[in-house]
């Protein structure tokens, strides 16, 4: 009855991620599994309660989804609780996903705050995040797969191509970019600063020949700093800039630190191949930073998370 | 199953749809209820249609039966009354005769038909007899025929047949 309903009924799927005090939204509507539209909105707190609510009024049969980005989650390859007990995992203090070739956790204390935290938005599905790479995954074998976004890095190995053998979670911290951005006298930003600034030039030297127009144009550029208008303008954006390069140098560390743990704890093969997922742009500095770190070749690959919350939505409303 | 959480309870249709359909549920239920009623009433209504129509030929046919009797008891009372009228007329007429007879006539018999009267009787004389009786049943009747018996001791015993004849 049920089925037969929602093949006449609309279905809307709104999946959203929180960066920081940004909700990125995006609203899908289904027809009998066929997509009749997509809009991408990014809200505050109380717009995206609204937004719900609206969602809900247009539509009863809507669909809240998300992804849990906490730690203390991650991918075991196997369902067997031995295989758990082997890792450590008190099975007790855990909720497993048993998957067609593996597992996914998650500690049901951040699983509960999680859903305590966001009970308002009456979420109906809550995703691991490490399905997003999961359902993009490759097959090769000894492949390292990181899906960077603005406020978390999930990083999946994989040595069959089939099942993850090693995954780990890294959050950006806001409190501290914040902390960062409001004190700029800080001779840390200073520094980051600068070497933003030093990574700009040397991109723009490698990319003009005529040194001259560098030049004039570094002039244009100082005197547009000059004006007031300006001022806020290019103060937010240098904010920015500190905030993903740092984003970038944490994320660097953490892949590296985690394909140490990888090799010193879980599987003597070395990696073959590197896939970077990325939802926001990213730029190839980055790319060329975590290579030479991880001394891997990595291909990268623009993903759309909401969308793949929201497919995974759509298979979970068809099961 | 992908997701950690289960998808909370969907209705198809909002609040305010769902109160609607509550109502018109619910006097669609109260006239199904009533039209159900009214049907059910109307096929006991009906059934005793059915029996008041039988019961209405029964009492036509009672009604009949009774007219019938009750003509007919008419006619009995017709015929009652006639007879009664009859019967005071053949008593006056028998007073009357009664009081035709004279003192010095005896009747031994009387008979009365319905056109005919027999008197049988004794008399002193023929001359009483003619004198006092005959006229006034000359009267009367259409014809009259006595006839007289003569006793031992010289009395008459005689025998008058009267008949009246309708004239035509």
């Amino acid at each position: 009855m049920f089925k037969l309903m929602q093949f006449f009924v609309k279905e809307t799927l709104v999946s959203f991620y929180q960066e920081h005090e940004v909700y990125k939204v995006q609203k899908r509507i289904v027809k009998n599994n066929k997509t009749l539209s997509e809009e991408y909105f990014e809200f505050s707190e109380e717009e995206f309660l609204s937004f719900i609510k609206s969602c809900f009024i247009e539509n009863t049969q809507t669909y809240i989804s998300t992804i849990i980005d906490t730690f203390n989650q991650g991918c075991v390859d196997s369902c067997t609780h031995s295989k758990y007990k082997e890792l450590g995992i008190n099975l007790d203090n855990i909720k497993i996903l048993c998957l067609k070739d593996y597992s996914i956790f998650i500690g049901l204390y951040e699983l509960n705050n999680f859903q305590k935290k966001l009970n308002k938005f009456k979420i109906d599905f809550v995703f691991s995040p490490y399905l997003l790479i999961d359902l993009n995954k490759k097959k090769t074998p000894n492949s390292l797969y990181v899906l960077y976004s603005n406020s978390f890095v999930i990083l999946l190995i994989y040595e069959d191509g089939i099942k993850p053998k090693y995954s780990n979670i890294y959050q950006f911290k806001l409190e501290e970019t914040n902390d960062i951005i409001q004190n700029e006298d800080e001779e840390d930003i200073e520094d980051i600063e600068d070497i933003d600034d030093l990574v700009e030039d040397i991109e723009e030297i490698d990319d003009i020949e005529n040194l001259e127009d560098t030049l004039d144009d570094s002039i244009d550029e100082t005197l547009a700093e000059d004006d007031g208008d300006n001022i806020d303008l290019e103060h937010t954006n240098i904010q920015d800039d500190i905030t993903s390069v740092k984003n970038e140098i944490e994320a660097i560390e953490f892949i590296k630190n985690s394909i140490k743990d990888y090799y010193e704890s879980y599987s003597d093969n070395f990696l073959e191949n590197g896939y970077l997922l990325y939802n926001d742009d990213i730029s190839n500095k980055f790319v060329e930073s975590i290579q030479n770190e991880i001394l891997l070749d990595i291909s990268k690959e623009k993903v759309d998370i909401l969308s793949i919350i929201n497919d995974l939505a759509l298979k979970e409303i068809d099961v | 199953m992908y997701s950690f959480t289960r998808a909370n309870k969907k209705s198809f249709f909002a609040e305010d749809t769902k109160l609607w359909l509550i109502f018109i549920s619910a006097v669609s239920g109260l006239m199904i209820f009533f039209a159900s009623f009214l049907f059910i009433k109307g096929l006991f209504y009906k059934k005793d249609i059915k029996e008041l129509r039988l019961q209405i030929t029964q009492n036509s046919k009672k009604i009949e039966d009774f007219t019938q009797k009750i003509n007919f008891i008419k006619k009995e009372k017709q015929l009652s009354t006639q007879i009664s009228v009859n019967n005071e007329l053949l008593k006056d007429g028998v007073k009357n005769l009664l009081d035709l007879i004279p003192d010095p006539i005896t009747l031994t018999n009387i008979k009365i038909e319905k056109k005919s009267l027999y008197i049988y009787g004794i008399t002193p004389t023929k001359d009483v007899y003619n004198i006092l009786l005959l006229p006034p049943l000359k009267s009367i009747f259409t014809t009259t025929i006595t006839n007289f018996y003569q006793m031992d001791n010289g009395w008459y015993r005689f025998e008058s047949i009267n008949i009246l004849k309708e004239e035509q």
